[in-house]
């Protein structure tokens, strides 16, 4: 179900309820309810798919295990199950797409080798979490579990199931298996959160993906200007859409005492593409980082290495996101803007915040955050397009003489969408900045520092217009773009 | 965790309220789907002919028709509204004769989950249409923002006209405005949208037209299976599938089915320029009397005076 449902309007205080009048005293109690709901979450879309996360919970909670009690076979069963899960992503996400592209390459006929199998909704998220625990156990970084419930409740945690964040175990399973005791405090900033990341979801990423939809789809025939729209509106709604759904994600979790690893930390208001490599899906990049990058030699040894080690890491972030070579170009794409940077040793050059103490930031600033916007965005026209002939067409009708075409609304529905997407933008910005020290821009909502919110009554107007604000300018319902990968 | 509770319960107070009175003012207002299975509730026994379809037949001034007719024609009505209508009414309809049922370009890709799937709980609540699941967007208007937002608060405080909100006595649309570009003016829009044809949904809606179709034969009604007339700067946008697959699809009906007429109007020269209100839609003054005046006359054609063709009540 999505979290911009009714079904889980309904499904989500029914749990609450449950959870902390009913199961809360008991630990294994509390996680055996927690598994129980959140197969019944992810089983929402298909059940069939419950008995692969069931199967690649088994096989790293053994596997667990298993490294900790026979040190002389750690590396063997670390690499089976590293090789098991792999595989069973791999085939489900990824076989088609190398099969057709093989047969492309030499004009084979393929289709009665196709699988053409359903991606179960999360795959990439959970397979990621159950490796790094037993490569954390194999690292000696965490002892193992031998709490089956709470392994399962760890992998299959309703909140960050389907999109993350891709969480640690270090962080996140040891919280299963402490006791929690309901936090006032938590639960409100919990509350906050989901609001917020629910205005991002339903009101930028929503309406710019009808903006982005029909501009992608008919790119052939519109105006250059409106391609720039297009363009701009999906960086709008990947961002709006995946850190919505990490806000109602940490929110969710808060509800329930539990603390997920913050996923997003404005990136668009980085100042060159390494700070936003850091702050853009930042539980997937530190998973690379640490599982991928730092064995291959990360940014040590030669130029050589550090450019091989560079490109591997994005092509296969590119990759994890989807069967595509379009995936695969635009980390290519990334690489590349990445790759100055760590050679001259300039990639760590922003790790302050941004304009910290002042109001606006500096013209130096400013104009790295538009440049590095602006190469983000062009990274996202190659992410959203179809085919790689697609993104290349796309981005060549932006520089041709249909800049100069004058723009032209298709219909009065785009127009509102367009004023909808135009605020939420706006607001989004204003808030985001203004509040860019805090973790979420309603943390700490009630205390000082927070102007005029320090006022209930000023806070209480800001939750009902933004509920207002949900309800009116709510687009069309679409599904999470990275319940795809 | 009770001083919680009890804090967001009294926080979503007014929400609800909010909420209870969006949904009662919404179904109390002035609405031509109320007017329309009102206007069913105690006349359908009386009609002769309805008319099913989406705004392409919205239009049809049926007080040239000829007989005793109402329009059920609504914007972007699918062919599964049209069936779940036709089997709403089918039973109370004793005296039908004729069926009208648009076949437009629009036919095939048309369905009730797409663009116009808000318009369902309205439905839903006045025809009083059975509803399968526990949908609350079918149900409830305020599952619906877009439907709910669009309150006119004006009907809430002044008295309306609750007989005819925005369609005539039977049920169609007297729209006869047009803006200068009338004729341009979305043509290349709707063209491509009419163009993008899913098969699946063209299968499905077949479907839903071969239905209405059988238990038409079935009650001895017959059906004019109408493709409407559209103007030039449209239809030459639209491709040569989409086209032929149109009226392949009327022609197909009227060979297998002895009771179904198919009267393809793409081009008629009968339809002038003073007849439209933009390239896909006639006027209700000019084209919408001239398109009833025409399928009276098929229907005359087909019905020699004083033939008596009441329907045997059913089963």
């Amino acid at each position: 179900m999505l979290f911009n449902s009714i079904e889980f309007a309904l499904f989500l205080p029914l749990v609450f309820v449950l959870y902390w009048t009913l199961f809360s005293r008991n630990i294994r109690l509390r996680n055996l309810f927690i598994v129980v709901v959140s197969y019944i979450f992810y089983g929402w879309w298909d059940w069939r798919f419950l008995l692969l996360i069931a199967f690649t919970s088994l096989c790293s909670f053994l596997s667990g295990i298993l490294i900790e009690s026979r040190p002389r076979h750690a590396r063997w069963v670390s690499t089976a199950n590293i090789l098991l899960n792999l595989g069973i992503l791999g085939t489900f996400k990824y076989y088609d797409f190398f099969i057709s592209s093989f047969a492309q390459l030499f004009s084979l006929d393929c289709d009665a080798m196709l699988l053409r199998i359903i991606l179960p909704v999360g795959i990439s998220f959970y397979t990621f979490q159950a490796l790094s625990y037993s490569i954390d156990v194999y690292r000696k970084q965490l002892p193992a579990t031998r709490d089956i419930v709470a392994f399962f409740a760890y992998i299959s945690f309703f909140p960050q199931l389907v999109a993350g964040p891709i969480e640690r175990a270090t962080q996140l399973l040891p919280q299963f298996l402490r006791p929690h005791t309901f936090d006032y405090a938590q639960s409100v900033e919990g509350l906050r959160q989901i609001l917020w990341g629910l205005f991002k979801k339903m009101v930028v990423a929503d309406n710019c993906a009808i903006l982005a939809n029909y501009v992608f789809e008919n790119y052939s025939t519109e105006p250059g200007g409106m391609l720039i729209l297009g363009a701009v509106a999906f960086t709008f709604q990947i961002y709006g859409d995946f850190s919505g759904y990490s806000d109602i994600a940490l929110g969710t979790a808060k509800l329930f005492g539990f603390r997920l690893m913050r996923n997003f930390n404005l990136p668009y208001f980085s100042r060159d593409i390494a700070e936003f490599w850091r702050r853009w899906h930042i539980s997937l990049n530190t998973w690379f980082r640490d599982y991928l990058y730092i064995p291959l030699g990360g940014s040590h040894g030669s130029k050589g290495m550090i450019i091989r080690n560079t490109f591997i890491i994005f092509l296969v972030s590119g990759l994890w996101h989807g069967a595509n070579w379009t995936f695969i170009l635009w980390g290519a794409y990334n690489a590349l803007l990445f790759m100055p940077l760590i050679l001259s040793h300039r990639n760590r050059k922003y790790l302050d915040q941004i304009a910290p103490g002042r109001r606006l930031p500096s013209w130096s600033d400013a104009a790295h955050i538009l440049q590095t916007f602006t190469l983000v965005v062009f990274g996202w026209i190659i992410f959203r397009a179809e085919t790689i002939g697609d993104a290349w067409s796309y981005i060549a009708r932006i520089f041709s003489s249909a800049i100069a075409e004058p723009l032209v609304w298709p219909d009065s529905w785009f127009e509102t969408s367009f004023i909808n997407a135009l605020i939420g933008i706006v607001v989004l910005t204003l808030v985001e900045w203004t509040t860019r020290d805090k973790q979420h821009p309603m943390e700490n909502f009630g205390a000082s520092g927070h102007g005029v919110f320090r006022f209930r009554a000023a806070r209480y107007a800001s939750y009902y217009l933004i509920m207002v604000m949900l309800y009116v300018m709510f687009a069309q319902q679409q599904t999470f773009i990275y319940f795809q990968f | 965790m009770k001083r919680f509770i009890v804090k967001i319960l009294l926080f979503l107070l007014p929400v609800v309220a909010l909420i209870l009175f969006v949904e009662y003012s919404q179904r109390n207002m002035p609405n031509e789907l109320r007017y329309k299975a009102e206007f069913m509730k105690k006349h359908a026994s009386e009609l002769e002919l309805i008319v099913l379809g989406p705004s392409y037949t919205h239009r049809l001034n049926l007080n040239h028709i000829g007989c005793k007719a109402f329009n059920l024609s609504y914007m972007n009505q699918p062919a599964e509204r049209n069936y779940q209508l036709w089997k709403h009414y089918r039973e109370r309809l004793p005296r039908l004769k004729y069926v009208v049922y648009s076949l437009s370009y629009w036919f095939h890709q048309n369905t009730i989950d797409g663009l116009e799937a808000w318009r369902e709980p309205f439905y839903n609540i006045h025809y009083s249409l059975p509803v399968s699941g526990l949908s609350l967007e079918k149900r409830f208007i305020v599952a619906n923002p877009k439907i709910a937002t669009k309150m006119d608060w004006g009907a809430l405080f002044t008295s309306h006209d609750n007989e005819r909100p925005s369609c005539d006595s039977l049920g169609s649309t007297p729209a006869n405005h047009r803006d200068a570009d009338w004729a341009t003016k979305s043509a290349e829009f709707m063209a491509r949208r009419h163009a993008d044809i899913d098969p699946e949904n063209a299968l499905h809606n077949r479907k839903m037209l071969e239905k209405v179709i059988a238990q038409c034969e079935e009650d001895s009604v017959k059906v004019l299976l109408v493709t409407p007339p559209t103007w030039h700067t449209y239809y030459d946008l639209l491709p040569e599938k989409v086209i032929s697959m149109t009226e392949e699809l009327g022609r197909e009906m009227a060979a297998s089915h002895p009771n179904v007429t198919y009267i393809n109007l793409k081009g008629d020269p009968r339809f002038t320029e003073e007849d439209f209100t933009d390239c896909t839609h006639l006027n209700y003054d000019h084209g919408g009397r001239k398109m009833a005046t025409i399928l009276r006359d098929y229907i005359t054609a087909q019905n020699p005076a004083g033939e008596n063709e009441a329907r045997n009540a059913i089963k």
